[in-house]
């Protein structure tokens, strides 16, 4: 696709049937000069790095979940793992406003259940604000 | 194109016959190169069993039901990349291709009494306008795409750099839209999410979403174009050799556009199915999922060498990439660590398919 030679001298050959050119070398990789062998070597490296890094990540793992709580008191964030519940935490406080529990959404349209949903990911959880009267 | 597939229609045991008739060096030989160019599949089935064993339940019914319908979800994105791929090109515009049309597709189809809604005074709009809408928004990026790379004979890598940036603009502006002000899309109507997430049908007390039933309708389409259209054919020409193809007559231009094309179509579905699938569209939706895709590809076979590639590698690649990341799902990796592990399978996966190659040559 990237080859600039022009193929109208090709045509311009009077032979009936244009010979077809050989199978372009390589695409992608036409460029490479590399034996076989250091290529072997090149993906046994790339593997037990790929292998490695599975095996480091799954002993350092947990999901974060955060709090987000819209400029009222901080929360800290917990670690959790996959399918457990979350752990309530403290209740945060902001001055005119009465807490109405903790959403998966800003809008503060899905609320969160500390007692019956369970973690799938990391997530963000958001405080929910009811302006006091 | 024809002697692989003479090779690969060899059966098993002529394959094994022959291999007993050879020398012992030859022997030798063979048994390396098919672990390396299988390292990848050796890989992943070590990772499943790890995984395995660190948490039994990974083969649950409900887990296996979650990897299927991922896959589903992923599996037209990458079928759109692999015919960019088999032009020995490739699409890094499509993640942010796909979440334009997602935060099209869920502005549009916002419940009529939502409160956040982007446009207050649309009433829910017919699905299939705008699934017909966002196909056509898909299809002109791929236009815009295939166009650069056709006619100018950019690189795609850079032709798909500048459009993957000015989509994620547009992405952005839009999201500006009327009273939204930058906001997630959420408060899908349920026409729309019935559509896309409803219960197909019911194994057990998991239900598997009826997007599956449309990936598969897709992957028939497409095995379809590759296999049985002048179009594809053309498409196996042009990435195997372009100047053949030109001298023998095929339109070169047109066949790399519409290839793109084909692509944006398929992002655009994707970023309908999406839209639904994930009931909350930000301007980070579809961030990072051409790598995905890639990833997928080039673990199926189909070959940055080009000319090369088969609607069922793309199939199988999906799957196994979707396996690993449920499975580090399942045991608590973050998800913002699953980023060093796809880096790594992309790199780990283009290496075989250039050792394969080397090794042919």
């Amino acid at each position: 696709m990237l080859q600039n030679e022009s193929v109208s001298d090709k045509k311009t050959e009077n032979s009936p049937m244009p010979e077809l050119p050989q199978r372009k070398p390589g695409g992608l990789y036409r460029n490479i000069k590399m034996s076989v062998k250091t290529a072997n070597i090149l993906v046994l490296i790339l593997a037990s790095a790929l292998l490695v890094s599975i095996f480091v990540l799954t002993q350092n793992n947990g999901f974060t979940v955060s709090f987000d709580t819209d400029g009222g008191s901080q929360v800290e964030s917990v670690k959790v793992y996959y399918d457990d519940t979350v752990a309530e935490p403290e209740t945060p406080v902001k001055e005119g406003y009465i807490f109405t529990g903790w959403y998966l959404d800003r809008a503060a349209t899905e609320e969160w259940s500390f007692e019956s949903d369970t973690a799938q990911n990391s997530m963000t959880l958001y405080a929910g604000w009811q302006k006091q009267e | 194109m024809s002697e692989i597939n003479v090779s690969q229609k060899n059966n098993l045991s002529g394959r094994i016959a022959s291999f007993r008739a050879m020398e012992r060096a030859d022997k030798r030989r063979t048994i390396i190169d098919t672990l390396f160019n299988n390292a990848m599949y050796i890989i992943i089935f070590i990772a499943i069993i790890f995984i395995t064993i660190r948490e039994p339940g990974f083969l649950s019914l409900n887990s296996i039901v979650n990897i299927i319908s991922l896959t589903a979800a992923k599996l037209p994105i990458a079928l759109g990349i692999g015919g960019a791929i088999v032009l020995t090109g490739t699409d890094i515009s499509a993640g942010r291709c796909v979440g334009l049309t997602a935060c099209i597709a869920a502005s549009l189809l916002q419940m009529a009494n939502y409160p956040n809604k982007m446009f207050p005074d649309l009433d829910v709009m017919p699905l299939w306008l705008v699934l017909l809408l966002v196909i056509a928004v898909g299809a002109a990026v791929g236009f815009v795409n295939g166009f650069f790379v056709a006619k100018f004979k950019l690189h795609p890598f850079i032709v798909t750099l500048s459009t993957q940036l000015i989509v994620y603009g547009m992405v952005l502006l839009y999201l500006m839209n009327g009273t939204n002000n930058g906001q997630t899309l959420s408060g899908l109507d349920s026409s729309y999410t019935d559509f896309v997430r409803g219960p197909l049908f019911t194994i057990g007390n998991v239900s598997v979403p009826k997007f599956v039933l449309y990936a598969i309708i897709l992957t028939v389409i497409m095995w379809f174009i590759w296999n049985k259209t002048k179009f594809g054919k053309n498409m196996f020409a042009v990435g195997s050799n372009e100047e053949a193809a030109n001298v023998s007559g095929v339109n070169v231009f047109w066949t790399i556009v519409l290839v793109f094309v084909l692509a944006g179509i398929m992002y655009g579905i994707t970023g309908f199915f999406e839209g639904a699938r994930i009931s909350s569209c930000s301007s980070n939706t579809g961030l990072n999922y051409e790598s995905d895709a890639i990833a997928a590809c080039v673990i199926g076979g189909v070959s940055f060498v080009g000319g090369t590639g088969k609607i069922s590698g793309i199939v199988i690649g999906v799957l196994l990439l979707q396996i690993i990341f449920v499975g580090l799902n399942f045991l608590s990796v973050d998800q913002n660590m699953l980023y060093i592990i796809k880096g790594l399978i992309i790199l780990v996966a283009c290496a075989i398919d250039m050792r394969k190659y080397l090794a042919r040559k």
